[in-house]
């Protein structure tokens, strides 16, 4: 080989090299760039995250629940830190700090870099005044979570907590929506954080702020519904308590409350039981509330109409495999309507037994019972509606009345919702809109049906049905001046696990309602849990709901403003109480209309034909809606045909059979006509006819409205199809 | 016999001089933070190597104005043996070694450190041009024109290897090596004499076997060695154009030794590509300048001692990228004009003056499109 063929040789090796070298630069460089560049972010750089703003949940009428802002921290490094003392003085000055507490922490943690002072400043000009004075002092922006309504919203709502974890509500199931993409930023230092600190600060991934929720909550109703819980719950003594209004046409949700409730600006009343949104979480037995779905499966199925009369047993039946059924309001034989509106237990268990197991689950299940109503917030409770198969002897006749199953409060509404919009179950509609950070509109959520439970027909007759509770029934309380409510008490006895039994002492106090009745345009659900003293949903609820409804109507859309939008709740000064009025001596009928006029629940107790004396005595002072019992006198008019003309069957048979005629009932209502006649002598034994007619009173009137309106829907079961004689004839 | 031309070769000069101011700026950049932390004053560095710079310019100046021939034959000897010998005083620690990562690789004389091994590597170049250019048949005469030179490579390369600098002894070896095949030797007799070498590799030290076991490991693996990863993330993290002069990140103690044997990281850091590119031109051309002054020169003497010069130099350029750049095992070497380091820049700019003054030497511009002679015709055979 030639030296000169060597040299060349050697020349092209080194050109190869060169290249070598450049190609493998520009791969490292150019190529392999984001890949070293990402490399060197992790080793040089603290990456820190950049917390996205989180977003706005606003409500329909524009009020804002929840939303951040920008909040000057304040932090101290210790050991730098030249004059505590003064540092203490200037902060204790702008009431920032306790002097002392705040020299002692200095103190303790002097060898510190980085201590908080105060995380959540919004004095800008404090903040810009101290740190001046103070180099030792460190301001940070940080985004703060404000929470406008407070107690009012936060089950509902939520709260997120300084780590920027959502604690319940809104909140949690919205999370990813409102959170937005966290971004990155990045502060290098040298290798051993030592000589050189932040070196640079860069963003290496802007933050995405989240969206926004829009509600169909509106606030005013969420302050309306939540003062006059919160004040009921203290009365009461409960240890909860929810309320829930919607639309019943629409399914929206335009008030949820729950309490307890947390406060958001202390921490220390976040606890999980506070923040639950009870309404959605809390399981319950219904109780009388859920007398809605016999009633409807019976008229549904043709197998009832509301005129018909049930014998309720005098308000004890025995039931195989456990205690009597008994009523807390003693019916003999009543029209169908007149069980709901007294809310017999017995008459509701036998509506039951008529579409029989198969036809009372499927009802049940219609209605959304047992199934979640995926109102869209954490832990929501399903309910344990038990399959026909699992049934005991005596199920049907005490799920009739709301026992052996469980439901939340938005499913009452929901079911009550189906009763009010013509048969027609809505979804609850609680979020109207999910938007970007910008204001788009992402999603927006319509109200949907999920399906049709009732006929209109029978959907008419029920609101009927419920119309009488209010006016003649236990409900009478729930009722808003010119408003027309329509909605159902229940007092459910609390099961008690470990005595296997029903409780005698917890009860679960509710009212379920809607109005105008017949064209219903709000919907109302208050439950009380286990209140003190006095237990009745009648007594505890329905002057809740009243309260709320008046307050609520004028901001209605359409409704006519009517009573003063300030409550007309209790005042302690004793105005709004009402005095017991004097009963003894009146019948029955007159006693309970004299307690009604004053507000008060009429609560019979003893037989008898007039009233003996009331509890507590006449002129007594009581909140509206509390009970009064009337005692009645065994011995009155024994021996003598009484006058029965326009009582209810119920009145007039009580006061039959205190003398011991045997009544024969033809027709069903009021009493029309009687014989023997009044005053005349009878024997205990003989027998009497009575005669009823319901076409004077109101509710027959309104069921002819309704049959009429429907004609033809009642084929099989009209509404007002004549009465059949009682099958049982005789008192006790 | 002597062709003078009237000038030297400017475009090579030129390079240098660009290169060397190239790398104060460099210096500067990548020795700021550590002069800061260990002196407290950025420009600690740089201040120790202005002086030599100055010296080295000096040095160069003055080589390039006087004729190589001077160097050839006897003095060469001397210049290797004095190398050598100071060389041998490494051996003894005290008195006159000083500092280097727990090696002895610099020789302290009074005020003076120096680096034996940079200069015994001229030392070499010098000598094994002067010793084979001595006869016209030198690659056939066999193992006896081979000896000598063997001996000077390797006593060399051990003297440097007991330091221990293994890359430095490598990088003699091999440019001997090279410069006995540029002369000519037949292959067969380089690798009989290179075969001990493979022996010697069981002498390696655990360090060295480690960085070696490193690279072999690493490659393929993805799993690089802090070091090499350092580099390469102040490399890539440069991009195109580099993060800028002065503001790169990895010098923050991420990257070793970032003013001499990872220097060519900070450049990539923030010069970026353009910056690399640019400094692998120059060197591109000093390379050049130097093979073309060697294929120019006219007597085997001057060919040899341009080609030596110039491949010395393009060894420790390469192997810096190599090292910088992943692509070879982590070992000291510093980029020539670039990396801190006086004894290697005083070295460099000298040898650079000698090639300056072969390129005085060689032949008109003219004549260069010429087939270029070969290294064994006799200088007399030339007019």
């Amino acid at each position: 080989m030639r030296p000169s063929a060597r040299f060349g040789i050697l020349s092209g090796f080194i050109a190869v090299l060169w290249i070598v070298v450049v190609a493998r630069a520009f791969q490292v460089q150019v190529i392999e760039h984001d890949h070293w560049e990402s490399c060197a972010i992790q080793r040089q750089g603290d990456i820190r995250p950049l917390a996205a703003n989180r977003g706005e949940i606003a409500t329909s009428d524009g009020a804002i629940l929840a939303e951040t802002v920008s909040n000057r921290s304040l932090a101290v490094d210790p050991k730098i830190s030249k004059d505590p003392e003064a540092l203490a003085q200037a902060l204790a000055a702008h009431g920032i700090v306790d002097e002392k507490v705040f020299l002692a922490q200095m103190k303790k943690q002097s060898d510190r870099r980085f201590v908080w002072v105060d995380r959540g400043l919004v004095d800008e000009a404090a903040v810009d005044e101290l740190t001046a004075q103070f180099p030792e002092l460190i301001a940070q922006t940080e985004a703060k979570r404000l929470y406008r309504r407070g107690e009012a919203a936060s089950p509902l709502v939520g709260l997120v907590n300084r780590e920027e974890e959502a604690l319940g509500g809104l909140e949690v199931m919205f999370d990813q929506h409102l959170r937005g993409t966290g971004g990155k930023l990045v502060e290098v230092s040298d290798r051993y954080n030592d000589h050189f600190q932040g070196l640079e600060t860069y963003v290496l991934e802007q933050p995405e702020p989240g969206g926004d929720l829009v509600l169909a909550i509106d606030s005013r109703m969420q302050e309306i519904a939540y003062a006059h819980l919160s004040e009921a719950m203290d009365q009461q003594e409960a240890s909860s308590g929810f309320a829930v209004v919607t639309r019943p046409q629409t399914g929206e949700v335009l008030a949820l409350v729950s309490l307890p409730s947390a406060d958001p600006l202390d921490p220390s009343t976040w606890a999980a039981e506070s923040l639950k949104m009870r309404a959605a979480t809390d399981v319950f037995e219904p109780g009388s509330v859920y007398k809605i779905v016999p009633f409807s499966a019976a008229l549904e199925a043709g197998r009832l109409s509301a005129a018909e009369l049930i014998d309720c047993m005098d308000g004890e039946r025995e039931v195989p495999g456990g205690r009597p059924i008994r009523d807390d309001h003693p019916c003999a034989v009543v029209p169908a309507w007149e069980v709901m509106a007294q809310s017999s237990n017995i008459g509701a268990g036998l509506i039951a037994e008529r579409v029989g197991a198969e036809g009372f689950y499927r009802m049940e299940r219609a209605f959304g019972f047992g199934l979640s109503s995926e109102v869209g917030l954490p832990g929501e409770g399903r309910g344990r509606i038990p399959e026909p198969s699992a049934w005991s002897l005596r199920s049907l006749v005490t799920m009739a009345f709301g026992q052996e199953v469980s439901c939340t409060g938005i499913q009452l509404a929901m079911s009550y919702g189906a009763i009010a919009n013509e048969g027609l179950l809505m979804s609850p509609l609680l979020v109207r809109e999910l938007r970007d950070a910008s204001g788009n509109v992402m999603e927006r959520r319509e109200p949907a049906v999920v399906r049709r439970v009732l006929r209109p027909a029978v959907a008419a007759a029920m609101r009927t049905i419920l119309r009488g509770v209010v006016t003649e029934g236990t409900g009478s309380a729930a009722e808003v001046e010119g408003y027309g409510v329509a909605g159902k008490t229940g007092t459910a006895q609390k099961y008690v696990k470990e005595l296997g039994r029903y409780s005698k002492e917890s009860y679960v106090a509710s009212f379920v309602g809607f109005a105008p009745w017949d064209d219903p345009e709000v919907l109302c659900v208050v439950v009380l849990d286990e209140p003190r003293g006095d237990i009745y949903g009648g007594s505890v609820a329905a002057p809740v709901f009243r309260q709320i409804l008046a307050d609520v109507r004028p901001l209605l859309g359409g409704g006519e403003v009517l009573a003063s939008i300030t409550a007309p709740g209790p005042d302690p000064n004793g105005d709004s109480h009402r005095a017991v009025p004097e009963a003894r001596g009146l019948t029955a009928p007159s006693a309970r209309r004299v307690v009604l006029e004053s507000e008060l629940l009429p609560r019979f107790e003893g037989e008898g034909d007039r009233v003996l004396a009331t509890r507590p005595p006449a002129g007594t002072r009581l909140l509206p809606g509390s009970v009064v019992t009337l005692e009645m006198d065994p011995a009155a008019e024994a021996g003598r045909m009484p006058d029965l003309a326009g009582l209810s069957l119920r009145d007039a048979w009580l006061r039959v059979d205190a003398v011991g005629a045997v009544p024969e009932v033809v027709g069903a209502g009021w009493v029309i006509a009687q014989s023997p006649k009044a005053g005349t002598l009878i024997r205990p034994g003989e027998s009497c006819r009575i005669e009823l007619s319901a076409k004077d009173c109101r509710a027959w009137k309104e069921f002819q409205a309704v049959e009429e309106r429907f004609a033809g829907e009642f084929a099989s079961g009209a509404l007002l199809r004549e009465s059949q004689t009682p099958r049982r004839v005789a008192g006790r | 016999m002597r062709t003078q031309a009237k000038s030297m070769d400017n475009v090579l000069l030129g390079a240098v001089i660009f290169l060397c101011l190239l790398g104060v700026l460099m210096v500067y950049s990548s020795s700021a933070i550590l002069a800061t932390v260990e002196a407290s004053s950025q420009t600690a560095y740089v201040q120790s190597l202005l002086p030599k710079l100055i010296l080295g310019f000096v040095a160069m100046a003055m080589l390039s104005r006087v004729s190589h021939f001077r160097f050839r034959g006897r003095p060469a000897l001397w210049i290797l043996g004095l190398s050598i010998l100071a060389l041998i005083l490494l051996i003894f620690p005290e008195g006159f070694t000083t500092g280097g990562r727990g090696t002895r690789r610099f020789l302290k004389l009074g005020p003076i450190s120096a680096q034996p091994a940079e200069i015994a590597r001229l030392a070499l170049i010098v000598f094994i041009a002067s010793f084979v250019a001595r006869r016209d048949d030198w690659a056939s005469s066999g193992w006896r024109g081979l000896g000598w030179p063997l001996l000077a490579v390797f006593g060399t390369a051990g003297l440097v290897l007991i330091q221990p600098n293994l890359s430095s002894a490598l990088l003699i070896v091999l440019l001997g090596f090279g410069l006995l095949f540029l002369a000519g030797q037949p292959i067969w007799r380089l690798a009989v004499a290179a075969a001990p070498l493979a022996l010697g590799a069981f002498l390696l030290q655990p360090y060295q076997l480690r960085r070696v076991k490193l690279f072999l490991e690493g490659q393929g693996s993805g799993d690089l060695p802090y070091q090499v990863e350092q580099s390469l993330i102040a490399v890539g993290s440069g991009g195109w154009t580099g993060k800028g002069l002065g503001e790169g990140l990895q010098k923050y103690f991420y990257l070793p030794f970032p003013h001499t044997d990872f220097i060519l990281g900070v450049v990539g850091e923030e010069l970026g590509f353009i910056g690399i590119l640019v400094l692998y031109v120059l060197f591109g051309i000093v390379i050049y300048r130097g093979l073309r002054i060697a294929r120019l020169a006219a007597d085997p003497y001057s060919r040899l001692l341009a080609a030596g010069i110039t491949l010395s130099l393009a060894m420790n350029v390469f192997l810096h990228a190599f090292v910088v750049l992943g692509m070879g095992p982590v070992t000291g070497v510093p980029l020539p004009f670039i990396s801190h380091g006086g004894s290697s820049l005083m070295v460099n700019l000298a040898a650079m003056g000698l090639l300056l003054a072969v390129s005085r030497s060689v032949r008109p511009q003219s004549v260069t499109l010429r087939r270029a002679p070969t290294f064994t015709r006799s200088p007399s055979r030339v007019s």
